[in-house]
């Protein structure tokens, strides 16, 4: 069943340059997608297109259907709902969407009361649960503490661990293990694909990390300057890429034994 | 690279005092050193300290105990008026989360400008040329000049950073995580033009980072912290080869690689970790597949292998 389509969604800011290009693509129900590509090309403007919350400024063209309800159509209660339960995001710097003097514990809490009716027992019951399932085993520290006494890293897992605690359907992340330690970013990785596997979660995530892309997804998309360059299976965007970009972005990666960058500087 | 090094910490501490009085030690008496034209990258689990390091270097949190050097200049309690002149004339830091930096009315342009000036590099009628050069040094049209920071994205935000930090030209460059909002070909660029800097101007960097691959792209040494704890550091050349730390193998495999699909089996590591704040016994027994009993009583001392590669662990029999 088709549960995320982008039509031709166009975004721009100033008028003149579209942000994002003419975009389409679709996903079905339990299929995992990563968009890579070039820093200011449009991805979490996508993102958050799909989440209903476009920029101040941005003028929008083209749709986003989920489950095929037009997401413009959808009122501001409508969208409230539609935003935890059904599509859940995580963002690419959570701290700044953090209130700062609040703490954790009490804002997990607050976003558990909106969109699940249980008690408090209930509500730490699933707090816990899924620190512990982002690593962050010293739970009753990591509540009791506001955003800035945390780790970059530490606040990123808080919202890791808040997006997946409702099993959204679509699960978003805009460069959710970018702040992660390798063996973090491990754990999570395998914590989002047991999400599809549990309960058929559907993830669109953006990473500039393409071994990460290449290990979880079925799909790859490539964009550059607002446009989707490339879309395609993921051993076929890996093995055999299209477009000069996707092969120039394949070509940057940086392995374990590397030594292009220091030899640029013996040059 | 002999005489006195840029930065010296020497037994580095950090401890919070939390509720209930007890404390939590957030760096737990650290030493290393980085000399002139040289990169140490520091790396280690989220969480681990890296950053709060870099706050005590800049002044933003005060060390609780051990020291802090610049260039043999005690910098670790000095009062605030020196400050300017004996830190931050030296030393340029780019934080982890770029939008923080930004003063959010001020634009791009400006905010370079500001650098320029405030440290005496230039007048403000030259800043605003060199503005425009330094957006091209990390591949940014000279159209963002006038953009407010809220109209960048994150990767733009990341590089106008990098660009006032290195206009200054620091004697020490300290990159938090500069680097993993960059897609891997603007990533690329901007590790070579730093690494053209530093053979240029002599700078000194000390990088920290996740991409293992990144962080050995650049640094002559690497340090690998656990818990607050530095738990082993070697030359960067030999990360792969030598590494010999359970917590440091364990970073290494956990690495993905392009050709992965499907292969790679990751574990789901279950440990439970309330209270931590006891101290004695290795900071990393609690997940070690090699720890024994004498690992969660004591705590294990450093060890000098050969070639300057130091480690803690009770399991690693080197040459001393
Ligand atoms: N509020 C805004 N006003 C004007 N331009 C904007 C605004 N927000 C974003 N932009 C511009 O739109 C383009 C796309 O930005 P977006 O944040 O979607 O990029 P991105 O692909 O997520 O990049 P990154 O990987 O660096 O995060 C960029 O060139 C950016 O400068
Ligand atoms: N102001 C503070 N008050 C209390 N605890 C703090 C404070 N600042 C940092 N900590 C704690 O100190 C520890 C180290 O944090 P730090 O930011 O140095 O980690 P890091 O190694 O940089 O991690 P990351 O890779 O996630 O950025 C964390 O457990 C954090 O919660
Ligand atoms: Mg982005
Ligand atoms: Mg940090």
């Amino acid at each position: 069943m088709e549960i995320l389509k982008v039509e031709n969604y166009s975004v721009t800011y100033d008028g003149e340059h579209n942000a994002a290009d003419h975009v389409s693509f679709s996903l079905q129900e339990g299929e995992i997608a990563c968009i890579v590509g070039e820093s200011g090309s449009g991805k979490s403007t996508v993102l958050h297109g799909i989440l209903g919350l476009p920029s101040p400024g941005a003028v929008t063209k083209g749709r986003i259907l989920l489950y095929g309800k037009d997401i413009a159509s959808m009122s501001r209660t409508e969208l409230l709902k539609m935003r935890g339960e059904q599509v859940a995001m995580i963002f690419q710097d959570t701290g700044r969407y953090m209130n700062p003097i609040s703490r954790v514990g009490h804002q997990f809490d607050s976003f558990l009361r909106y969109h699940l009716d249980c008690g408090k027992e209930e509500m730490h019951r699933i707090e816990e649960d899924y620190l512990q399932r982002v690593h962050l085993p010293d739970t009753r520290r990591v509540l009791h503490s506001y955003p800035f006494e945390l780790s970059g890293g530490m606040r990123q897992r808080v919202g890791i661990a808040m997006a997946m605690s409702l099993k959204p359907k679509l699960l978003l992340g805009d460069e959710p293990t970018s702040a992660l330690d390798v063996t973090v970013q491990a754990q999570v990785v395998r914590q989002m694909l047991d999400l599809r596997k549990k309960y058929g979660t559907t993830l669109l995530i953006v990473t500039h990390n393409m071994s990460v892309a290449a290990y979880m997804s079925d799909y790859i998309g490539v964009m550059q300057q607002g446009k989707l360059v490339e879309w395609g299976r993921t051993e076929e965007v890996i093995g055999s890429p299209r477009t000069d970009y996707t092969k120039k972005l394949l070509h940057s990666v940086i392995g374990l034994g590397d030594i292009r960058i220091k030899e640029t500087a013996a040059i | 690279m002999s005489g006195t090094p840029v930065l010296e910490i020497r037994n580095l501490t950090k401890a919070f005092s939390m509720p209930g009085g007890r404390d939590f030690y957030a760096v737990r008496d650290v030493s290393f050193s980085v000399p002139q034209g040289a990169s140490l990258g520091l790396v280690g689990e989220s969480g681990c300290g890296k950053s709060t390091i870099a706050r005590m270097i800049t002044k933003l949190t005060e060390a609780t105990g051990g020291s802090i050097l610049l260039d043999g200049d005690d910098i670790t309690h000095i009062p605030e008026k020196e400050h300017k002149k004996r830190v931050f004339s030296k030393v340029q830091m780019v934080f982890q989360d770029p939008y923080g930096v930004f003063s959010p009315r001020m634009p791009v342009g400006t905010f370079l400008e500001e650098g320029l000036v405030f440290h005496g590099v230039m007048s403000r009628k030259e800043a605003s040329a060199e503005a425009k050069r330094l957006l091209e040094l990390v591949e940014l049209p000279s159209s963002l000049l006038d953009r407010m920071p809220h109209q960048l994205s994150g990767g733009q935000q990341q590089r106008v950073v990098i660009a006032r930090a290195i206009s200054i030209k620091p004697r020490l460059l300290i990159l938090d995580e500069a680097t993993s909002a960059l897609d891997v070909s603007v990533q690329e660029g901007v590790l070579k033009l730093l690494m053209r800097l530093q053979k240029e101007l002599q700078l000194t960097y000390l990088f920290i980072g996740h991409d293992l691959a990144v962080v050995r792209s650049i640094a002559d040494r690497i340090a690998v912290m656990y818990a607050g704890n530095l738990v082993e550091e070697m030359d960067s050349e030999d990360l792969t080869d030598t590494a010999v730390h359970p917590y440091t193998l364990r970073l290494l495999e956990s690495v993905f690689s392009i050709g992965d699909k499907g292969k790679k089996h990751i574990e789901l590591e279950n440990f439970s970790l309330s209270d931590k704040e006891d101290n004695t016994g290795c900071p990393f027994a609690h997940r070690c597949r090699e720890a024994g009993a004498s690992c969660s009583k004591e705590q294990p001392g450093s060890r000098l292998l050969e070639k300057n590669h130091v480690v803690k662990c009770f399991h690693v029999h080197g040459a001393m």
